[in-house]
């Protein structure tokens, strides 16, 4: 049987599919069969030649560059979301390692790495880290059941994670350093094994995450390659997050306590006066009054929390207490406007909006 | 139909036709799918090995390598859990359809 026209498009479909090799033999096996028989039932069917039936079974089962980007398309999304799973996990575990290691007070003398540098290094990067990786897991978590996602959707979300493992490596790091550097016995050494064997899950986990972070990049990049829809206007990171919102409500309803707090939200979210104040703002419109509106939040949570953990002091003392919290809180504030700044384009938080749409009334 | 249509229901179309049809490769899957709808669900077909692939790892099908035609051919099977899946997608399917008809197939439409 001359069987050339499959053969043909067999070995055009084997160089544009992108996936590890077993799979590509797998689908290329499934191709050949399929389109055999399709010839055949065609051939006897239309009465067409052979050659005929053959390019009539390639048209019905598609180009070879369309049918081996939807297999990129499925390895793309399960890889971003694997990605997103690895770097969630492991930002989780240096934010716990984190609070630990400066919040409760026998840890903290314990550590090597809670004062001078490695403490300031770590400051800034739980909060990015923890941010970003936020980000992107409200985003796979919104696109959870997409079977296709856009290159441009896989970009936000590993862009966002790479920039939260990128945090968490250079913070680990400047640990590991502290923990070499500062040998000698501080606070309890029972905890500072603790710490150290802490550090050292929290890197083998970094290094597990880059591992599934570049395959899941890999995969991007031979997806990206080919025409790519563009996000729908207005598909940004409020949508992410408000899909997250949603979703924690949905998980919370029924259970008391949370149940109420929730439902209490909602009612404030949907008063009118809010409705008003949020169209007025239009955040999705001018990211920059949500990143002024997240710098103010966080500056008085900075400066409240300060104030917090210092206790209640003198009345003499009050004016400098607050006057420290007031710094704190600004140079927080600061701090989010600098990195909204750097890397809100690069996370697509802050993008070029043509024709971003105003908050609907519903929302 | 166009193939847009069926975004978002071609996974629980292909387990149906599985479940209808025994082990089936995919061209058989197609076919069936093509007889069951009367013709109306023409897909690239390329396109359905990808949701096919996905469905198994999944775990809501199962495929090997089947010796029994001339050639090695790949068949697929639905799992206990596949069977679950297509029940709820049916449910889903039923409330849908019948909201649907109730709005679209139940007004009376007045001619101008």
């Amino acid at each position: 049987v001359d069987d050339r026209v499959i053969v043909s498009y067999l070995h055009e479909l084997r160089a544009e599919l992108r996936v590890p090799r077993r799979l590509r033999e797998r689908v290329l096996a499934e191709a050949d069969d399929h389109l055999r028989l399709a010839s055949v039932d065609r051939a006897a069917g239309e009465d067409a030649g052979s050659e005929a039936a053959q390019h009539a079974a390639i048209a019905a089962f598609g180009r070879a560059d369309v049918v081996a980007t939807r297999f990129g398309q499925e390895l793309a999304v399960g890889g971003a979301h694997r990605a997103t799973r690895a770097v969630s996990g492991v930002t989780v575990a240096f934010c716990i390692l984190f609070a630990l290691s400066t919040q409760v007070p026998a840890v903290r003398a314990a550590s090597p790495f809670a004062s001078g540098p490695y403490a300031a290094i770590g400051w800034f990067a739980v909060q990015i880290a923890f941010v970003c990786a936020a980000l992107s897991w409200a985003r796979s978590l919104r696109h959870r059941d997409d079977r296709v996602l856009s290159a441009d959707k896989l970009r936000w979300i590993l862009r966002g994670d790479a920039t939260a493992l990128g945090f968490v490596v250079v913070s680990v790091g400047a640990d590991l350093v502290a923990v070499l550097r500062r040998s000698d016995p501080v606070g309890a050494p029972g905890l500072r094994a603790v710490l150290v064997v802490g550090v050292g899950a929290v890197a083998v986990l970094a290094a597990f995450a880059v591992v599934v972070q570049a395959l899941a990049h890999g995969r991007l990049r031979a997806l990206a390659r080919v025409a790519d829809e563009a996000s729908s206007p207005g598909d940004d990171a409020l949508s992410d997050l408000a899909t997250l919102a949603r979703r924690l409500g949905q998980a919370a309803e029924g259970r008391p306590g949370v149940g109420a707090l929730v439902e209490a939200i909602v009612r404030t979210v949907r008063r009118p006066a809010v409705r008003r104040l949020a169209l007025h703002l239009n955040l999705r419109r001018h990211p920059w009054r949500l990143c002024l509106a997240v710098a103010l939040c966080a500056g008085v949570c900075m400066g409240l929390s300060h104030d917090a953990t210092a206790g209640l002091p003198p009345l003499a003392q009050l004016p400098g207490l607050a006057a420290v919290a007031a710094l704190l809180g600004s140079i927080e504030a600061l701090a989010v406007i600098v990195c909204f700044a750097l890397l809100g384009g690069f996370l697509g938080i802050r993008r070029p909006e043509p024709g971003f749409r105003q908050i609907p009334n519903d929302s | 139909v166009r193939a847009e249509r069926l975004k978002g229901h071609l996974d629980g179309l292909l387990l149906a036709v599985v479940a209808s049809g025994g082990p089936l490769h995919g061209y058989a899957i197609i076919e069936e799918l093509r007889r069951l709808s009367g013709g109306a669900f023409s897909l690239p077909e390329g396109t359905v090995y990808p949701a096919l692939h996905r469905l198994e790892k999944q775990r809501l099908l199962t495929s090997r390598w089947s010796t029994d035609a001339p050639r090695r051919r790949r068949v697929y099977e639905l799992t206990d859990r596949g069977g679950q899946a297509l029940g709820l997608e049916r449910q889903a399917w039923s409330t849908f359809s019948g909201a649907m008809e109730a709005v679209l197939g139940g007004a009376s439409w007045t001619t101008v």
